[in-house]
C-alpha cells in the first residue's frame, strides 16, 4: 500500500492489448481520447552507454530492505539489490538472480536454480547461502518485516540450500504462483551476513552501487562495473531525490531538474500531459479502493443492505469524475483484468430503485445514518464525498470522517464503513487472501465464508491458468453477490519522464527498473 | 546586564526541560503506533509488536523519558526510529541549513521592510504609501504555496534563470549557494513583508506625531538626525520584538517553503517526526528549535535594551 500509486486508465480495451504486446509508452493525450497509441520505442536506436539521470520519487523512511515499506525507500533499494525474478509490465517473469524454477508435489515445493558468477558489490560471490539467509531473515518471527504478511505460507525452516546454486522452498500448502511472491518488495537478495545497516553498508548485486543516502533528500548511485549482465546498466550515474509532496516533483520535471518522476497521480499529471518534452508512461495495475462494510454489525450484517449500497454507485460517473475517465470499471471483486485469469461475472450497474427495495426489505425503508471513515490520500476524500452524494437518494446519510493516514490505519479494520486504498499485488490470490479470507488480519469487512475459503485454497494451489480462471470466476461471483466491499474501479499507474530518457517502462507495482534505461545526447 | 543575561540563560534551561517533558507527554497520547507506521498498514501485527519492542516504544513513557534524559546528559540524543540514524548530527545539519535560510531571509527582509516603512510613514497617504500598503497586504495574504509555485513557474521554468531547488550541489561555491536561495528567500520576503512593513509604518507615524519629535524638530535639529536619533529609535521597538518572536517560526516552521523548494531543513524534519511519531527525532528537533527561539528572543531583548535606555537602566536599578 505504500507503493504509492497513481491511476490512469484508458477506457479503450485496445490500449490494454497494445500494452500487453509490449507498448507501454503512450502519449497521454492519445490515451485520453481512447485512441490506439503507437509504441514510442518501436524503431528506437541502439541504447547509448554513459550519462546520468535524476529521478523524483515519493518520500522514503527506512531503507533497510527487511523493514522497507515506503515507495521512495523501495525505489532506492531496487537499484542496489535484486530479486530472484522480476515481473514485467505484462506480468511475465524475467529471470534475474534465479535462472529457472520448478514446482513439485503439486506446487508445495519450489526449486530455484540460481544464476552463477553473480558478485555482490563487495566482490563476494552470490550463492545459495545468501538466498536462504535473505528469505529466512524476512519470515523469521524474530524479525519485524512486512514481507512475513505477504508470505504466510513460508516458514523459516522451509527455506533450504540444495547445492551452491540451488534453493528449495517448502511451503505449508501448495501455491501455484509462488515465484511471483519472491518479487515482494522486501525480498531482495542480500549477503548472508547482512546486519540490518543498509544505509551504512549497502551491499547487493544490483546494477548500481549506493554512494550516499541522506534522509528526506535522496541517494546517489554509480554504475556497478561488475554487473552480471555485462552490457548493462547503460547509465554511469544516477540520483534519486525523495519528495515530500507531488507538486514539487512535477515542477522539477518541467524545469529539467529531474528527468523522471517515478509515480504521479492523475491530478498531478494534469499540468504536464500536453508538455512536448514530457512522456507519460502508463501501466495497467490492480490498484483499487475497497469500500468495506462490517458484515458482523448492524446495518451491514444484512447482505441486502450491502447489495443496496453497491447498487447506489454510478461507476462510469465515478471513473469520469474522480479519474478523468482513466480507470477500468470494477465489479466488487479485486481480480483486475491485468491478471492472466479470465473472470466472467455480469457487471453490476447502478440501480436506485432496486437499492431502495432491498433496503426496505432489510428493514431500512427510510435508510440509516452511518459514519464513513477514510484518509487524506489521493482521490479517497473525493471518493468519500461522491459516495455521500450517491448514497443519499437511498436514504443513507453518510457522515464523512476523513482522517490523517496514520490515524486511519490505526483502526481501519475496526470501523464499520471504511474506504481503503489497495495497491497491486503480482498475483490475484494475494489480494483475495489478504482482504477476504475469514482469518485474514485485514479482512476489514469481518466477512467469513467457508465456501470462499475453500475455493481460495484451491485457487492459490492451482498451477493451471485455465482452471484458475474457473475458480477465480466462482470467487468473484461470491464476492459480487455477498458484497463485503464495494470495488468500483481499478486504477492505473502513471510515470513521467523527459523525452530524452529511453527504455523506461511502467510497472504494476510502481517498481523502478533502470537496467535498460539510457539517455539521448 | 550580566545578571540579566544569566537570569535569561537559567530561564532558557528551564524552558528546555519543560519542553522536553511536554513533548514526551504529548507524543504519548498522540494516536498512531510507531511500529505500524514504519512497517505500513499491511505488515502483520506480530511484526509490529516485535518492532515496537525492538525500538522500546512499548515501555512506559516515564522510563523512556528517564533513559532519554540520561542519554542527553552524556551527549547522546538517541536514534531516529524511522530513519535509523543518530538524531544529533541529523538535527544539527538541518538546523544549520534552516538558520542559513532564515538569516538570508531576514537579511533581505528587515532592511527592506524598515526602509519602506520609514519612507511610507514620512509621506503618509502618498502614492508610495498607498501602493505599497495594498500590494504588500495582497501578497502577504497569499499562502506560500501559491507565491512559491508562481515564483518557480516564472523564474525557474518560463524564464529559466534561477534554480528551483534550493539545495545546491555538493561542494558549491558561495555564489551558487546564494543563487539557489534566491527563490525561497523571495517567497519568505513576500510572505512577511506586509507584517513588518505595516508595523514599522504604524510606529513611525505614531513616533513622528509624538511630542519629543516636535521638540527635536523645533529645537532646530536637521530632519535626518531627528529621524535617526529620535523617531526611528522609538519606532523600531515593537518591530524588534516582532522579529524576535518570528525567529522560532522562521527556523522551525517553514515546512511548506522547504517542501516546495526541496530544501530539507529542520521544519520538514520535525514535521516528519511528528507525523511518524518518531519521538527521539521529534524531541531532538523541538529542543533545537526551542533553543533557537529562546536565543532569538534573548537577542531581541538585548537589542531592545540597546535601543531603549529605559529598559537597561530599569534592569540595572534592581
Amino acid at each position: 500500500m505504500e507503493k504509492r500509486t497513481a491511476h490512469f486508465s484508458s477506457a479503450a480495451r485496445t490500449s490494454r492489448r497494445q500494452f500487453l504486446t509490449g507498448a507501454s509508452t503512450l502519449a497521454l493525450s492519445l490515451s485520453l481520447a481512447g485512441a490506439v497509441p503507437l509504441p514510442a520505442f518501436a524503431q528506437a536506436p541502439a541504447p547509448r552507454r554513459g550519462g546520468q539521470i535524476k529521478i523524483a520519487v515519493p518520500a522514503a523512511t527506512s531503507i533497510d530492505p527487511v523493514k522497507l515499506n515506503s515507495s521512495g525507500g523501495i525505489a532506492i533499494v531496487q537499484q542496489v539489490a535484486e530479486y530472484l525474478v522480476y515481473a514485467e509490465p505484462d506480468l511475465t517473469l524475467r529471470p534475474v538472480l534465479a535462472t529457472s524454477w520448478e514446482p513439485s508435489e503439486g506446487g508445495k515445493v519450489w526449486t530455484f536454480a540460481l544464476r552463477q558468477s553473480v558478485k555482490f558489490h563487495d566482490g563476494r560471490d552470490m550463492t545459495a547461502d545468501d538466498v536462504v539467509a535473505s528469505f529466512q531473515r524476512l519470515v523469521d518471527p524474530a524479525n519485524a518485516s512486512p514481507a512475513a504478511g505477504a508470505m504466510p505460507f513460508l516458514k523459516k525452516e522451509g527455506v533450504a540450500k540444495v547445492d551452491q546454486h540451488t534453493v528449495r522452498f517448502t511451503l505449508d500448502r501448495p501455491i501455484g504462483t509462488f515465484p511471483y511472491f519472491t518479487h515482494t518488495y522486501n525480498c531482495v537478495i542480500l549477503p548472508a551476513d547482512y546486519a540490518g545497516n543498509f544505509a551504512e553498508k549497502p551491499i547487493g548485486t544490483g546494477p548500481f552501487k549506493l554512494v550516499s543516502y541522506r534522509p528526506q533528500e535522496g541517494a546517489t548511485f554509480e554504475r556497478n562495473p561488475n554487473y552480471w549482465d555485462a552490457q548493462k546498466p547503460y547509465l554511469d550515474r544516477l540520483e534519486i531525490q525523495t519528495f515530500e509532496s507531488p507538486q514539487p516533483m512535477v515542477l522539477a520535471l518541467q524545469s529539467g531538474d529531474v528527468q523522471v518522476v517515478q509515480q504521479l497521480s492523475y491530478i498531478d499529471a494534469q499540468g504536464i500531459r500536453n508538455a512536448p518534452s514530457v512522456a507519460l508512461i502508463q501501466a495497467d495495475a490492480a490498484d483499487h479502493r475497497q469500500l468495506c462494510m462490517r458484515t458482523d454489525t448492524k446495518p451491514f450484517d444484512d447482505r441486502r443492505v450491502r447489495q443496496a449500497v453497491a447498487l447506489c454507485f454510478d461507476r462510469p460517473t465515478m471513473v469520469r469524475g474522480l479519474l478523468g475517465g482513466l480507470a477500468d470499471i470494477a465489479n466488487d471483486h479485486p481480480s483486475a483484468p491485468i491478471y492472466p485469469e479470465k473472470i466472467e461475472v455480469i457487471q453490476r450497474q447502478g440501480n436506485m430503485q432496486k437499492a431502495r427495495e432491498l433496503l426496505a426489505a432489510a428493514g431500512y425503508p427510510q435508510g440509516f445514518a452511518i459514519d464513513l471513515y477514510t484518509h487524506q490520500y489521493l482521490e479517497l476524500p473525493q471518493f468519500a464525498a461522491l459516495a455521500q452524494q450517491m448514497l443519499a437518494p437511498a436514504g443513507i446519510k453518510v457522515n464523512l470522517k476523513i482522517e490523517p493516514t496514520n490515524l486511519y490505519y490505526n483502526h481501519w479494520t475496526e470501523v464499520s464503513f471504511g474506504l481503503t486504498d489497495w495497491t497491486s499485488r503480482p498475483v490475484a490470490a494475494q489480494i483475495l487472501a489478504q482482504s477476504f479470507r475469514s482469518t485474514a488480519e485485514w479482512n476489514a469487512a469481518h466477512w467469513k465464508n467457508p465456501q470462499f475459503d475453500d475455493l481460495l485454497a484451491r485457487f492459490e494451489a492451482e498451477p493451471d491458468v485455465g482452471t484458475r480462471s474457473k475458480i477465480g470466476t466462482e470467487l468473484a461471483s461470491l464476492l459480487n453477490d455477498e458484497v463485503p466491499a464495494v470495488i468500483a474501479y481499478f486504477n492505473k499507474n502513471l510515470r513521467a519522464s523527459r523525452t530524452s530518457v529511453k527504455g523506461l517502462t511502467g510497472s504494476m507495482s510502481n517498481y523502478l527498473d533502470l537496467t535498460q534505461v539510457w539517455v539521448e545526447t | 546586564m550580566l545578571r540579566f543575561f544569566g537570569r535569561r540563560l537559567l530561564l532558557l534551561a528551564f524552558t528546555l526541560a519543560v519542553a522536553s517533558v511536554l513533548i514526551f507527554a504529548i507524543t504519548n497520547v498522540l494516536p498512531g503506533d510507531v511500529g505500524r507506521i514504519i512497517l505500513g498498514p499491511f505488515a502483520p501485527q506480530d511484526a509490529v509488536t516485535r518492532l515496537n519492542a525492538e525500538l522500546g516504544a512499548d515501555r512506559p513513557v516515564v522510563i523512556r523519558y528517564a533513559e532519554w534524559l540520561a542519554g542527553v546528559a552524556q551527549g547522546d540524543w538517541g536514534r531516529s526510529y524511522a530513519f535509523n540514524t543518530a538524531v544529533f548530527p541529523l538535527v544539527l545539519e538541518r538546523l544549520g541549513r534552516s538558520l542559513l535560510l532564515a538569516a538570508s531571509g531576514l537579511a533581505v527582509l528587515v532592511p527592506l521592510a524598515i526602509a519602506s516603512g520609514v519612507v511610507a510613514a514620512r509621506r503618509e497617504g502618498g502614492i508610495f504609501d498607498r501602493v505599497l500598503s495594498v500590494v504588500s497586504l495582497a501578497l502577504g495574504a497569499l499562502p506560500e504555496f501559491v507565491t512559491g509555485v508562481f515564483l518557480i513557474l516564472v523564474f525557474g521554468i518560463w524564464l529559466a534563470v534561477l534554480p528551483i531547488q534550493a539545495l545546491p550541489p555538493e561542494g558549491a561555491g558561495p555564489l551558487t549557494v546564494a543563487a539557489h536561495l534566491v527563490l525561497p528567500v523571495c517567497c519568505l520576503v513576500l510572505l512577511l513583508f506586509a507584517y513588518l512593513f505595516r508595523m514599522t509604518r504604524a510606529s513611525m507615524i505614531e513616533a513622528l506625531a509624538a511630542d519629543y519629535t516636535r521638540t527635536a524638530t523645533l529645537k532646530g535639529l536637521p530632519p535626518r538626525t531627528v529621524i535617526w536619533r529620535h523617531v526611528l529609535r522609538n519606532a523600531l521597538l515593537p518591530t524588534v520584538t516582532v522579529i524576535g518572536a518570528q525567529i522560532g517560526w522562521l527556523v522551525g516552521g517553514l515546512v511548506v517553503v522547504e517542501t516546495l523548494f526541496k530544501y530539507p531543513g529542520i521544519g520538514s524534519l520535525i514535521h516528519f517526526a511528528a507525523t511518524n511519531k518518531d519521538i527521539p527525532l521529534l524531541v531532538g528537533c523541538s529542543l533545537a528549535i526551542t533553543f533557537v527561539f529562546a536565543l532569538g528572543n534573548l537577542a531581541a531583548d538585548l537589542l531592545y535594551a540597546v535601543l531603549n535606555p529605559r529598559v537597561r537602566h530599569g534592569r540595572n536599578a534592581d
